[in-house]
């Protein structure tokens, strides 16, 4: 427990170094730097493409939920970012189904188990990226909330958190060192902040991920044995949970590709643990704000109201909650009878396609 | 939807309650055993215990399900270091899913209403009965105590009750054994030696678990020849 805490330390130390980082770099380099994801597309490509490459949302909506919380990006801007980690994501899962390549009838179901994630993620996107740009309902909901949540009690929305005021002095410490007794100053001393932060983000997820797993193996094996025999909301809460006990959205959705390949776990009950999985990740941008600041919850929260409103607007309506499983299905059937179509789409949509976007967009 | 969660905390989980639910499959087919052997030995009437029989071996199929779900999501979860005991659970729960099978042929021969009584063989079948009931129990005992130093003795004595049933078949066949008499049903006494063979011959298997590696699973006997020798492949 002492070890998880220090982790926890160490992952909100490094979102306070992070946004320090672009302040050693000034305003005007820091805003040249993220000059190219004013464009929504090139933006969203950024959160596909960096997540694809960490093999992890948490990392990516964390280092938004820093900059957005360091005022180096607006929540607008992070929005299409925070999306994109969400469609990043589930290349875990597709990766891990191709474990089952080898035999047809079991690939085509774990295949399809993996995609529907995807499809389902693309599907909300493809609703809401469009939505979002032309009302920004997700960000007005979200600063709204965070004008309830984050406040000292006079309605301000100024909360002044003492776990950010804690770790920023700790962060602050590594800055001066950095600056005073290596004596680096501008980009130099920025890049190093920079690395050292992403480096303890990602140092600090995996091990708490990893420590989580192995204390939560038991309730994890439970939870799916009771998934077996469950559908629906309780499925859903059940993905949400473990999710948010193991701290990560693949584990849960990796989980079940093998139980679903074995045909023990069927799509229609996977699904919405998959839905509830896409919720419960959202809880590390929501810890990452503690140490971020009013816009950081802000940002933290749309990832959380973006994935709330992707299952109320596809999973209550039969007919739409049947659309990304009968992709997933179609594509896993031609999968099977060709393997290319796996390469196809998994480099498609997971790298050609995001570095299409930022090539064009940025 | 709180208790629901709450069940999630349990302690009871992971390889021991699948055991256990080994353990509930081994009982019911000593249940299932005892009932048939009974039947096909007149102590009890087939068409009364049917009902009862197909419904305890249902439940018996039913666990080896259960069993082999559960084994795929422990597997998952826990990885690689618990693949051995794993395999040995799937390979275990077929043995017990077949004693059941094997009640069920028994049941099958008393349903013609045989005349056992009247066979010469009729106290060997019986005093079998008894035995290979007292051998189910003891399988169950020595998995759930995965008592090593008792299996050898248990292995020994299946070994020995086997031969006694391949002996009945072969006297039927040959008529010509000790006593030279025709028993009352050849067919039926032979299936039913036959049978006693099988349901010994898994309960064994199920306790040469507890001795051999995985790869030597239900080859006890060939596993003593080469222990000492045998190279790992």
């Amino acid at each position: 427990m002492l070890l998880l805490l220090a982790l926890l330390g160490v992952f909100l130390t490094a979102i306070q170094l992070m946004g320090g980082a672009f302040k050693m770099l000034g305003r005007e380099q820091a805003d040249a730097l993220f000059e190219g994801i004013s464009n929504p597309f090139a933006a969203l490509a950024v959160g596909i493409l960096a997540t694809v490459l960490v093999q992890s949302s948490s990392v990516t909506t964390a280092t938004v939920v820093a900059l957005v919380g360091a005022g180096q990006i607006s929540v607008a801007h992070a929005v299409p970012i925070v999306m994109g980690a969400n469609v990043g994501t589930s290349i875990t899962n597709t990766l891990v189904s191709m474990g089952h390549i080898t035999r047809k009838e079991e690939f085509r179901r774990a295949f399809a188990g993996a995609t529907m994630h995807d499809f389902f993620n693309l599907i909300v996107l493809c609703i809401f990226l469009p939505l979002e740009l032309a009302t920004g309902f997700l960000e007005k909901s979200a600063v709204a909330l965070t004008g309830v949540l984050a406040t000292d009690g006079t309605g301000t929305g100024t909360f002044k958190s003492p776990i950010k005021v804690f770790f920023g002095s700790i962060a602050g410490a590594i800055e001066s060192f950095l600056t005073d007794g290596l004596s680096l100053s501008g980009w130099p001393a920025a890049a190093l902040a920079l690395l050292i932060a992403l480096a303890m983000i990602v140092v600090a997820l995996l091990f708490i991920t990893r420590i989580m797993r192995r204390l939560m193996a038991a309730r994890v094996e439970r939870a799916m044995n009771e998934l077996l025999g469950h559908r629906g909301l309780l499925a859903m809460v059940l993905g949400m949970v473990m999710t948010v006990a193991v701290q990560s959205s693949s584990i849960t959705t990796s989980l079940m590709i093998p139980m679903i390949g074995a045909g023990v776990l069927s799509l229609e009950a996977a699904f919405p643990v998959t839905l509830g999985a896409n919720v419960g990740t959202t809880v590390t941008g929501l810890i990452a704000s503690l140490a971020a600041g009013p816009a950081g919850l802000t940002i933290a929260l749309v990832h959380t109201l973006f994935n709330l409103a992707g299952i109320a607007l596809i999973y209550p309506v039969p007919a739409f909650r049947r659309l990304p499983l009968r992709l997933a299905r179609s594509l896993a059937d031609r999968a099977v009878q060709n393997r290319l179509y796996v390469l196809l789409y998994i480099f498609g949509v997971f790298v050609v396609l995001p570095v299409l976007g930022i090539l064009l967009f940025k | 939807m709180f208790r629901w969660l709450k069940k999630l905390d349990a302690e009871d989980s992971g390889l021991a309650k699948i055991v256990r639910e080994f353990e509930r499959m081994l009982a019911n087919g000593r249940s299932v055993f005892d009932s048939a052997a009974s039947a096909y030995l007149g102590a009890a009437d087939p068409s009364v215990v049917r009902d009862e029989l197909i419904r305890t071996d249902q439940e018996i199929n039913r666990l080896e399900r259960q069993i082999r779900r559960a084994i795929i999501v422990h597997a998952t979860v826990y990885g690689v270091s618990e693949f051995p005991a794993c395999l040995v659970l799937m390979s275990v729960t077929k043995d017990a899913e077949r004693i059941g099978d094997y009640a069920k042929n028994i049941l099958d021969l008393a349903t013609y209403r045989p005349k056992a009584k009247g066979s010469p063989y009729f106290e060997q079948l019986l005093d079998l009965k008894a035995r290979i009931s007292k051998m189910l129990e003891d399988t169950r005992e020595l998995y759930e105590a995965q008592d090593s130093a008792a299996a050898p003795a248990f292995i020994e004595v299946a070994e020995i009750l086997k031969d006694q049933c391949d002996d009945g078949v072969e006297a039927i066949l040959t008529a010509h054994d000790a006593r030279n008499i025709e028993p009352a049903d050849p067919a039926s006494t032979a299936l039913c030696f036959r049978y006693y063979k099988r349901v010994i011959s898994h309960a064994r298997n199920i306790v040469t678990s507890i001795v051999v590696p995985v790869d030597r699973l239900d080859y006890f006997d060939e596993s003593k020849d080469t222990r000492d020798g045998d190279p790992p492949v």
